[in-house]
């Protein structure tokens, strides 16, 4: 008997597609999403699995739906996404589980870079370099993750592989919002906009050994960092046993 | 009996730059068109003192939609409007996409105010556009903050009177395009690659090139690699070249 498709993974594919799209700015503030037979057939999803993400996306106060006259779902984009459900989220994760997470991103983050070098036109290499100054900028969390999470999308984008650059929207819709914490040390910030530097001279030069060599820094750094943050979460609790 | 490799000539490499050149020569007549209308629109006096009206504009979606369905690889199609062409607009955009065999509009986050918004005066396809006063090919590439597909896009200025209107566009999704770019290839015997202008390999005949890879240098300069190279139609930069030497040579049938 052959296993039914596991629909839960596109809901997942296309919460994380549709979180990125509204927190990087795709889709404007106030935009009212089509109605959910015809979205979800523009999206080429089932109604239910758009019904799945929608209802994620409300609970992460992206979207809200009003009824009447007017009603519908409209985008809820706010500049400074709300910590409380980072923080929570960040708190319940053992670093084992960040560490998993960090594997994956080693093997997207880091090939991307490699290929990116290998392939990149000059009209990316100027983006990610024009990203980086964006970010050494940033004033606040909101900025910093949208201009952290553009930066590794246009990287991938780069490449120009579509698996790849989906896969990194979706590794950067889980974590971003984990790493920019107000507990983060102003240092990391920092270093965070460095190696995001030595990624886009690496890809800028067209040298694929460095650039995959220090994107995979970066990423086990902000491994570092998350699971900094996590221990740092979870110092205050009380041992309940 | 006459041996199939005999009535099977090998087309000549000009013959089938030709082809090629065709198929990306095609693409322009769509948007000659809708430029064509734009031009006409903008000679109506009310056009002349306060800029097109959205609702015009908008009346031009059906001649957009009907281009869009009548060719199979293009995937968008439209009209993205200069700064303040349209009144009462900073940024406008009338652009259609097909997607799951419908056709709809797409709206993006064009909002100028919001930085974050899709700033399209400094994509490259804008900004080629603009800046050669003709018609340009951009690609291939994944257009992640626009349409989400791989293309190539095709893009032409419009002015009037000098006068620069906007910019009239058309996406064509890679992978069609690349399965006619291949079946043209196959005409011919050797090793061929089609590469764009920024040497990124867009369709070969052969597996000695991966389509997406950059060559290491450009056709025209590399004797030892390719012996012969032949420019497609001058606005695409795009280039056809026969290998020499060893490599996977197809065997006459």
């Amino acid at each position: 008997m052959i296993a039914p498709l596991n629909s839960g993974g596109r809901a997942d594919e296309l919460t994380a597609r549709l979180t990125e799209a509204i927190q990087l700015g795709l889709v404007a503030n106030g935009h009212r999403l089509p109605p959910e037979r015809e979205f979800a057939e523009q999206l080429g999803v089932s109604p239910m699995t758009l019904r799945d993400a929608i209802a994620v996306l409300r609970d992460r106060g992206l979207v809200e739906t009003k009824r009447g006259r007017n009603g519908g779902t409209f985008v809820t984009r706010s500049i400074e996404p709300d910590e409380t459900p980072d923080r929570a989220r960040l708190a319940g994760l053992p670093v084992s589980a960040l560490r998993d997470i960090c594997d994956e991103q080693r093997a997207i983050t880091s090939l991307a870079a490699r290929l990116a070098a290998e392939r990149a036109s000059d009209s990316s290499v100027t983006k990610l370099l024009a990203l980086v100054d964006r970010m050494d900028s940033a004033a606040t969390r909101g900025a910093c993750m949208r201009a952290d999470s553009r930066f590794h999308i246009e990287v991938a984008i780069a490449t120009r592989s579509e698996r790849l650059t989906r896969r990194e929207v979706s590794l950067q819709a889980e974590t971003v919002g984990l790493l920019w914490l107000s507990e983060l040390d102003e240092a990391e910030a920092v270093a965070i906009v460095e190696e995001h530097r030595e990624i886009a001279g690496a890809i800028a030069e067209q040298n694929p050994t460095r650039a995959q060599a220090v994107a995979e820094n970066h990423v086990l750094q902000n491994l570092r960092r998350l699971a900094g943050l996590h221990l740092k979460l979870v110092e205050g609790e009380e041992d309940r046993s | 009996m006459i041996e199939q490799g005999h009535t099977d000539q090998a087309a000549a490499l000009p013959e089938v730059a030709a082809r090629l050149s065709a198929v990306l020569n095609a693409q322009l007549e769509p948007m000659n068109e809708l430029a064509g209308r734009l031009t006409e629109m903008w000679a109506r006096p009310s056009a002349r003192r306060n800029g097109f009206s959205g609702t015009e504009v908008s009346s031009l979606a059906s001649q957009v939609e009907s281009a869009i369905r009548q060719v199979d690889r293009m995937v968008g199609h439209g009209f993205i409007a200069a700064p303040g062409v349209v009144d009462g607009h900073e940024r406008y955009m009338l652009w259609l996409q097909r997607k799951n065999g419908k056709i709809y509009r797409l709206r993006l986050n064009i909002d100028h105010s919001d930085p974050d918004s899709y700033e399209y005066v400094t994509m490259e396809w804008y900004v080629r556009a603009v800046t050669y006063g003709a018609q340009v090919l951009t690609g291939p590439y994944l257009d992640y903050s626009g349409s989400n597909h791989f293309v190539l896009t095709f893009s032409a200025p419009v002015r009037s009177d000098g006068k620069l209107l906007g910019v009239v566009a058309t996406d064509v999704l890679v992978h069609k395009a690349e399965t006619e770019f291949v079946k043209i290839l196959q005409r011919l015997d050797e090793d061929a690659v089609l590469a764009n202008a920024d040497r990124i390999v867009v369709a070969a005949n052969s597996v000695r090139w991966i389509p997406g890879d950059r060559l290491p240098a450009h056709p025209a300069d590399d004797p030892a690699n390719f012996h012969s190279v032949v420019p497609l139609s001058d606005w695409t930069g795009w280039w056809l070249a026969l290998a020499s030497g060893q490599g996977d040579a197809r065997k006459p049938r």
